[in-house]
């Protein structure tokens, strides 16, 4: 069981999950607990030959019943497949599997914010190669998603509509927009390619989309993460976050999904270091314009 | 039109409060359920955790 022990000089609280420590480690692909139990192999987490898509709870859990939950979310059997290469179907599909998850945990009285993530790549602490996600139902509304509250009350209405209007009328940070979705490159990033992909319409959550804005979603989430890919003619390292509605009943919250990924170049990184963890101000290296006009191209030629 | 948007302070929002009733979890189940476009079957593993197989309905489901 997770511990929550509140750090006053921080405003926040901190979650101990010590059972996590020894969690599985970038094990060999043949033994992958991610991968399907094949005939006369010993048992992986998915005790069936093949499937699409799987969720289960956690085996190392940093929160669990009665205070939270942690799910893994298995996007494909094939071992190395992404995100990004998932056929279109595929990624639709777990739209409406995230969509399930979300609905489903925020139900439950002990969980009052569904944060929905992918880490990609051993840059930013991926420990299973094969493709997936996570899912955390946390016993409390975390800063971020109540920074992005009092955003609400700052901005005097949704921010994420007016970042958004912002973001559409300047035009030289929008990296790809559908009839549903725009996706960005923010004002006042703080990684160098950090992208936020929203909603055009005012949805507090996946549960408020149409069909049509599901599978407008998905297909921008794969734009851009091949045009990460492509940047760099690499596999783009990235933490991929969904932002939604809290759960607790409070109706606010715009659904939009962030990419923070850390590579500043094909072969550096950038890091948090003195001013990011000491002061909390970010320094960055390129300008947000400049990055949103490579990740753009990128985009078209992906 | 937006929605109203509530009062909301980070700091107040964060009590540190004992853990609430436990969670009300779904059965396994034999029968397939219907989400949208897709089928879920309910499994509990050996040791006690849940998984749930997602697939894509042959017909498309309900959206």
């Amino acid at each position: 069981m997770s511990l929550r022990r509140f750090n006053e000089l921080r405003a926040e609280e901190v979650v101990y999950a010590v059972q996590r420590q020894d969690r599985t480690f970038l094990p060999a692909e043949h033994h992958c607990p991610l991968c399907p139990t094949r005939p006369g192999q010993p048992p992986t987490e998915i005790p069936f030959p093949s499937y699409e898509i799987v969720v289960f709870d956690n085996l190392f859990p940093a929160f669990e019943a009665p205070a939270g939950a942690a799910e893994v979310v298995v996007y494909t059997d094939d071992h190395h497949g992404s995100f990004a290469a998932l056929a279109p179907e595929r990624a639709e599909a777990l739209m409406w599997v995230w969509r399930q998850r979300y609905e489903e945990l925020a139900a439950r009285a002990d969980i009052a914010y569904v944060l929905i993530f992918e880490n990609r790549g051993v840059e930013v602490g991926t420990t299973l190669h094969h493709p997936h996600g996570q899912i955390y139902g946390f016993p409390f509304v975390p800063p971020v998603a109540g920074l992005e509250l009092d955003a609400d009350v700052r901005l005097g209405g949704c921010a994420s509509c007016t970042l958004l209007g912002r973001e559409l009328e300047a035009g030289d940070r929008v990296v790809l927009a559908n009839d549903a979705v725009v996706a960005y490159v923010p004002f006042a990033a703080r990684w160098p390619y950090e992208t936020h992909v929203v909603l055009r319409e005012h949805r507090p959550s996946l549960g408020g989309c149409t069909a049509a804005e599901l599978a407008a979603l998905a297909s921008a989430l794969q734009a851009v993460t091949r045009g990460y890919d492509r940047l760099f003619a690499r596999p783009f390292p990235y933490v991929m976050v969904l932002h939604q509605a809290p759960t607790d009943g409070r109706l606010a919250g715009h659904l939009h999904v962030e990419f923070y990924p850390p590579l500043r170049t094909a072969s550096k990184l950038k890091y948090l270091a003195g001013s990011e963890q000491g002061a909390g101000t970010f320094l960055m290296d390129v300008m947000p314009e400049d990055s949103a006009r490579a990740l753009r191209e990128a985009i078209a030629d992906a | 039109m937006h929605p109203p948007v509530p009062e909301c302070s980070y700091t107040s929002a964060m009590p540190s409060s004992p853990p609430p009733l436990p969670p009300e979890r779904p059965p396994a189940t034999e029968q397939p359920e219907r989400f949208g476009p897709l089928v879920l079957r309910r499994l509990v593993k050996d040791d006690g955790r849940a998984l749930i197989l997602f697939s894509r309905a042959e017909d498309g489901g309900e959206r």
